[in-house]
């Protein structure tokens, strides 16, 4: 039966390979999940037909060599997905499915109210998602050449949709630009297009005004000045790396020392979200989350300070090449406030001398000297800023 | 230099903030897709302003038909469209090398941001989509899905002859018979119903569902008022239940034939619960060992599990009294295990480092000329 359905579909692959794509999917269903025989070889059969069309159709995969690799590799991805569904069952795996996609195109729906809220775009991501169950099940259909009229009526070929609609989802779509994006992310921008537009303007003013006194500081003239600034160096890629690196260090660095709730924090930061719904999201009271602000730059300081000096400093203009950022002036007090150790150790820093080394000439460890050279840098960063 | 100290970790927060994510706030390029406001720098947006060579030809990615168009292109290589990350793992090498260069991630793409952003948020979201799951296009309410049984496995579970006798005493709270031919439907869709991780009502519901079909919101509100407990009462002749006290529709007649649609599903219901405790043989650490009878046409076939935690793993252990000679076969998640003896007597399984909470089934044989097992189910409690 299933030869003859993979000939019917004019697949030009290896039968031999076919058979044993649908021999391994087979076998696993049977052992994983209770379903019926038939049921098994259905769900089999479609998927060892899918991986069977990409492994044919990718010119990236035949001119591999290792076609039935490829095709092994993409039916176990499909296969863990499906027994992952049909272990979670039925509520819930529309729960996990739900919760993935909402998280995906959350920032990109944007609620026509005046202001952003958590509830807001859910009620939106709810009218979204229910379409895009539409569109994934036909698509199904259609890829999977089932009748117009097919649903699932199985917990395994409820599985099956689900991990479908999930992979659907992530499909990725090469854009005119060269880049790819997630089709869910560009049919929910579709769809966020077809909200009334005069709630743009009333969105930009939420954006600015819904932070609260504490959190208006982050949107002050100075620091919008500074923005401004900063859009000269915008396109230097070099710029962009840095910037990247950065953000991803700090993350780093907050995840390192077990500050994942500081974590959570720079992550919802970092997608502009106001105040008022960053709270709905992590659950606080505004007071909380002012706490946790003060929590976060605490670290921002003392990341800016510690292994990530170099980092930062580059960024401020400030690295040693420059003398810290500081005038000839400023320079001079500043050594003269160094005790002869730590003068020591800014010599060796400008020699560029590795730790282990800079540790062992000053009979320090590596620590020790990771400290000392905060402590310098701290110095710098007082009198820099008077 | 700033000369405040603060405005420094402001200028270090407003850098890692892009300024472009505020020039995106503008109205006139809000609503332009993301591929064109955020994610290319100005020289790279220019590229994308209708007039400009070769624009007219590329859509944004926002307009209806674009990702059919891609969907539907031969020429397109279809690994390109696979979510690699979710299963290649390389993304960062993959992904982050598109920082450099004219394609630029906005700052919240960049992986180890939204990723951090979708855990958070998928974290809250499941709290809130927990209390009103979605509905699926085809359903109008959410509802359980079950295994099919295809018909191999089905006539393999009709009983034999000489496993029915247990059927004649069953332990039900009315004294009515019911027919054998139901009994035998029941004990066929019980033994089915028992190997399934379900609440004891679902399962009631599954193991009556082919006697009544079509009657499911009934056979599930009888289904509660069962599993609420229930006692009969010989001197008024009414079943009392024990959430809403007598109910006198419910005054039994002598058969079951005579019994109303509803009354029969109380009773296949009340028949399906007695069955499907007497199929189970349920351990925990707490009550390590259970023991079920079955009576058959050679006698009686007793089962006994016992579960033990020891150092570094667990022990179930079932020993089977078999009235003829017979075979145990004990299988579940990638366990399988046989043990048989010729005559009447004693037979032992021992299986190490089961799944907790799993529901393993165990089949009964009896080398008779109908071959039919009998199956068990034990579930392991942690």
């Amino acid at each position: 039966m299933l030869g003859s359905r993979i000939a019917a579909l004019s697949i030009r692959g290896d039968l031999r390979s076919v058979e044993a794509i649908f021999q391994l999917l087979f076998s696993e269903l049977r052992q994983y999940t209770r379903a019926s025989e038939q049921n098994c070889s259905e769900v089999a059969t479609r998927i060892a037909t899918e991986v069977t069309r990409i492994c044919t159709q990718s010119p990236r995969i035949q001119v591999s060599g290792q076609i039935e690799a490829w095709g092994i590799r993409l039916a176990r991805h499909r296969l863990e997905q499906c027994l992952q569904y049909y272990q979670l069952g039925s509520r819930q795996g529309r729960v996990e499915l739900h919760s993935t996609l909402s998280a995906i195109v959350y920032r990109y729906i944007t609620p026509p109210q005046a202001q952003s809220s958590y509830q807001a775009r859910l009620a939106l991501i709810e009218d979204f998602l229910q379409g895009f169950y539409i569109e994934a099940l036909n698509a199904l259909r259609r890829e999977a050449q089932l009748p117009p009229t097919y649903s699932p009526r199985t917990l395994l070929e409820l599985a099956e949709y689900m991990a479908f609609v999930e992979r659907y989802g992530k499909r990725r779509i090469q854009l005119p630009s060269g880049r790819s994006q997630q089709l869910i992310v560009l049919r929910s921008q579709t769809f966020s297009q077809q909200q009334p537009p005069e709630t743009l303007v009333d969105m930009e003013l939420a954006a600015e005004g819904a932070f609260s006194d504490s959190e208006s500081t982050w949107n002050t003239a100075p620091v919008q000045q500074v923005r401004e600034v900063m859009v000269a160096g915008e396109t230097d890629p070099t710029y962009e790396h840095l910037r990247q690196t950065v953000v991803k260090e700090l993350m780093q660095y907050l995840e390192e020392r077990n500050q994942q709730d500081c974590a959570d924090y720079f992550a919802l930061r970092l997608q502009d979200l106001p105040a008022n719904e960053i709270e709905e999201i992590l659950n606080l009271t505004p007071r909380q989350r002012d706490y946790l602000q003060q929590r976060f730059k605490y670290h921002l300081i003392r990341f800016a300070l510690g292994n990530q000096w170099e980092l930062v400093h580059q960024w401020l203009e400030a690295d040693l090449e420059r003398n810290l950022g500081m005038t000839p002036q400023q320079w001079q007090i500043f050594t003269d406030k160094l005790n002869t150790k730590q003068q020591n150790l800014l010599r060796m820093k400008q020699q560029e001398l590795p730790i282990p080394e800079i540790a062992e000439k000053l009979g320090l460890t590596a620590t020790q000297v990771q400290k000392q050279w905060s402590k310098v840098l701290q110095i710098a960063w007082e009198i820099r800023n008077g | 230099m700033n000369r405040d100290p603060e405005a420094n970790i402001l200028r270090l927060l407003a850098w890692l903030l892009d300024p472009k994510d505020f020039e995106d706030f503008v109205p006139d390029s809000a609503f332009v897709s993301d591929e064109i406001a955020n994610a290319s720098p100005p020289s790279i947006r220019q590229h994308s302003n209708p007039g400009n060579s070769n624009s007219d030809r590329q859509p944004t990615s926002t307009e209806e038909g674009t990702v059919e168009d891609v969907l539907l292109d031969d020429s397109v290589d279809p690994l390109d469209a696979e979510d690699v990350y979710g299963f290649i793992g390389d993304r960062n090498d993959t992904r982050e090398g598109q920082t450099v260069g004219e394609q630029t991630l906005e700052i919240g793409e960049i992986p180890a941001v939204q990723d951090r952003f979708q855990a958070v948020l998928k974290r809250r979201l499941q709290t809130t989509i927990e209390s009103k799951p979605p509905l699926f296009p085809w359903e109008t309410e959410v509802c359980e899905y079950y295994d099919d049984f295809s018909d191999a496995t089905t006539s393999r579970l009709v009983p034999a002859g000489f496993w029915t006798v247990q059927l004649q005493n069953l332990a039900l709270p009315v004294p009515v018979n019911i027919p054998e031919s139901i009994l035998a439907v029941l004990l066929e869709q019980c033994q089915q119903v028992a190997q399934f991780k379900l609440q004891e009502g679902a399962k009631l519901v599954r193991a009556v569902e082919r006697l009544f079909q079509d009657r499911f919101q009934t056979v599930n509100q009888l289904a509660e008022m069962v599993l609420l407990g229930s006692r009969f009462n010989p001197q008024s002749g009414l079943l009392e239940f024990n959430h809403r006290g007598p109910v006198d529709w419910i005054n039994f007649p002598s058969s079951y034939e005579a019994a109303t649609p509803a009354q029969q599903m109380l009773l296949s219901l009340l028949a399906a619960r007695q069955l499907i405790r007497d199929l189970t043989l349920t351990v925990s650490p707490i009550q390590p060992t259970t023991e079920r009878q079955w009576q058959t046409d050679f006698g009686l076939l007793t089962l006994e599990a016992n579960y033990r935690i020891v150092e570094g793993g667990s022990r179930l252990q079932i020993q089977g009294e078999l009235p003829y000679g017979g075979s145990l076969r004990f299988h579940g998640l990638n366990t399988e295990a046989n043990a048989q003896c010729s005559v009447s007597g004693f037979v032992n399984l021992e299986l190490a480092d089961l799944m907790p909470n799993e529901t393993y089934a165990l089949e009964v044989q009896l080398q008779t000329q109908e071959r039919t097992p009998l199956i068990f189910a034990v579930c392991l409690m942690s």
